[in-house]
């Protein structure tokens, strides 16, 4: 059943979108994660132009992460003082990263710098993910315990030396607020122009760098989505008007039934198991994203509408 | 003298039997309307020719018709490896090609009519008028125009198709238009033109109108005109469907 879609301007299927809605939400609901980075990809495999892709799909990963917010709200996981300041990082990021996005589209550099953006972050934190999880299976084998750092020595020296320290008492930490505001930031950025939420660089941020107790992260990281998402979806909407809501609506329809699935499934299997299928996962849409800037393509040419 | 009489007599005629060449026209849509559903749509585009009663064809007759879309700028750019990577570098604009353009015929257009003939009256993808502003040598002039009608050939928005048009009896004809899901919005002009013996005979154009109507329409409109609003209500839209999808999944 082909269905137009207003803003991206061209027919799709309708049951291919909310399927591709449904087997994203699968594995986002297995593996834990937003499944921003593996949504705007697959969309634009389909033909959706890149830029409505990612403007559309900061849309859906707000309505996405809603209920998820929620839940870890209620249970008292959400770092409210340490989101704002996330928040306010991330408000500047999405400013800048949207405006740098238009700019790049009227200048013909989107689509590469969507791509560049993929392999170099996916690639990166894939590489670590799987580097990391396949080190924690062969210690299970072993039957070694993993490593425990002390909590007073979380933080390398630089992280203390940082002025402006604020005290976070939800996350019992006395710290820079330079470095979520930087973070916050940083994932702004990345929610404009990629289209993501950017927890997968949010959560070992947090961790690792901020040294955030974990009950706290998960549900802090989706409070911050929530809103960065949302000043996303209104900066693309004023600067490039490319956010598609029926197709947000669509793909949201299909990830709803699939997350309940996948998280069924997640259960059934160990921590550094998924976290290694997620990790190759991450480094596959990483190498399709890479073939596809290095092979060369089918027409050198390309047309498009000019932009005012 | 008598000779020269009946010469001018005969070119007289002639010239009459120019003028009395006549086509109608008609399409099985006009209006074209872009819905929730729209797939692209099949027109059929059919006519007649009149002659003067008793007058014979003077040469093959041949039909070709032109549906042509609103003009846009568009951009076409070219793509160069650098550093392993392709990333596009030069680009040229043209200033108003046709968001659409379709030429079906009898036969190919260089069997129809000289060349000269088919530049005037603009017919075919050679004597598309594409015009630049900016400067670009004739060699790099003519890979971007060729790049701009293969690439909107790839999206079936531009169509040559000689051979598509069949007369029968000499007098009626009809071809079928093709308008693919990614149209342009606009007004559409149509124009069949009659040839005989290598002469443009007869023209006749009308409009077609390609519009996005309900809800399509009402969605494209709010998020051009009021950019602020539409984002806002995007992200109510999410909030509220993120909350319910939360609330059934429960259950």
């Amino acid at each position: 059943m082909p269905l137009y879609l207003p803003i991206a301007e061209m027919s799709m299927n309708v049951f291919l979108v909310i399927g591709m809605g449904a087997a994203v939400g699968f594995l986002s609901g297995m593996f834990g994660v937003g499944g921003g980075f593996l949504m705007t990809p697959l969309l634009i495999f389909a033909g959706v132009p890149p830029t409505v892709a990612v403007a559309t799909e900061s849309n859906e990963i707000t309505a996405a992460s809603v209920s998820g917010a929620l839940a870890h709200w209620r249970r008292g996981g959400v770092d409210v003082k340490m989101g704002a300041v996330l928040i306010a990082g991330g408000a500047v990021g999405a400013f800048f990263g949207a405006k740098a996005f238009a700019a790049l589209r009227a200048a013909g550099q989107v689509d590469l710098m969507i791509a560049l953006a993929y392999v170099i972050f996916l690639g990166g934190v894939g590489g670590l993910m799987l580097w990391e999880s396949v080190r924690a299976m062969v210690r299970r084998h072993r039957g070694q315990d993993a490593p425990r750092r002390p909590r007073d020595k979380r933080h390398s020296s630089w992280i203390h030396a940082l002025p402006f320290k604020m005290r976070f008492r939800k996350s019992r930490l006395y710290i820079s607020a330079l470095l979520p505001l930087g973070i916050g930031l940083l994932v702004g950025v990345l929610a404009a122009i990629m289209g993501v939420g950017g927890g997968f660089i949010m959560v070992p941020a947090m961790i690792y760098l901020l040294g955030m107790p974990t009950n706290v992260v998960i549900g802090t990281s989706l409070f911050q989505i929530i809103f960065v998402t949302a000043l996303t979806t209104i900066f693309h909407s004023v600067n490039t008007q490319t956010v598609d809501i029926l197709l947000a609506i669509l793909l949201l329809t299909g990830a709803v039934v699939g997350a309940q699935v996948g998280a069924r499934v997640g259960l059934r299997l160990k921590g550094e198991q998924l976290r290694a299928l997620l990790a190759m996962l991450v480094l596959a849409v990483c190498a399709r994203m890479g073939y596809g800037l290095v092979v060369e393509p089918a027409d050198i040419y390309s047309v498009s509408p000019v932009l005012d | 003298m008598r000779a020269l009489m009946a010469l001018l007599l005969v070119a007289a005629c002639a010239a009459q039997a120019h003028a009395q060449r006549g086509l109608v026209t008609d399409i099985s849509d006009d209006v074209i309307e872009i819905r929730y559903s729209f797939a692209g749509a099949d027109l059929l585009l059919f006519g007649a020719i009149s002659r003067p009663e008793g007058a014979e064809p003077m040469g093959a007759v041949d039909v070709v018709v032109v549906v042509r879309g609103p003009t846009a700028p568009f951009v076409v750019r070219r793509k160069e490896r650098v550093l392993g990577i392709w990333v596009n570098t030069d680009a040229i604009s043209f200033v108003n090609a046709p968001g659409y353009y379709a030429v079906a015929s009898t036969r190919p257009l260089d069997e129809i009519a000289a060349r000269e003939q088919l530049r005037r009256l603009e017919l075919g993808f050679s004597f598309l008028p594409l015009a630049i502003t900016q400067r670009a040598t004739p060699e790099e002039y003519r890979a971007f125009r060729s790049a701009l009608i293969r690439g909107k050939e790839r999206d079936e928005l531009y169509l040559e198709t000689g051979g598509s048009i069949r007369i029968v009896d000499n007098t009626l004809f009809r071809t079928d238009v093709r308008l693919p899901a990614n149209v342009p919005v606009g007004t559409y002009t149509a124009e069949a033109f009659l040839f005989e013996g290598g002469e443009m005979l007869a023209r006749r154009s009308f409009d077609i109108t390609v519009d996005k109507s309900g809800f399509e329409r009402a969605v494209y409109d709010f998020a051009h005109s009021r950019p602020l609003a539409y984002g806002i209500v995007a992200v109510l839209i999410a909030l509220a469907a993120g909350w319910l999808a939360g609330v059934l999944g429960k259950h």
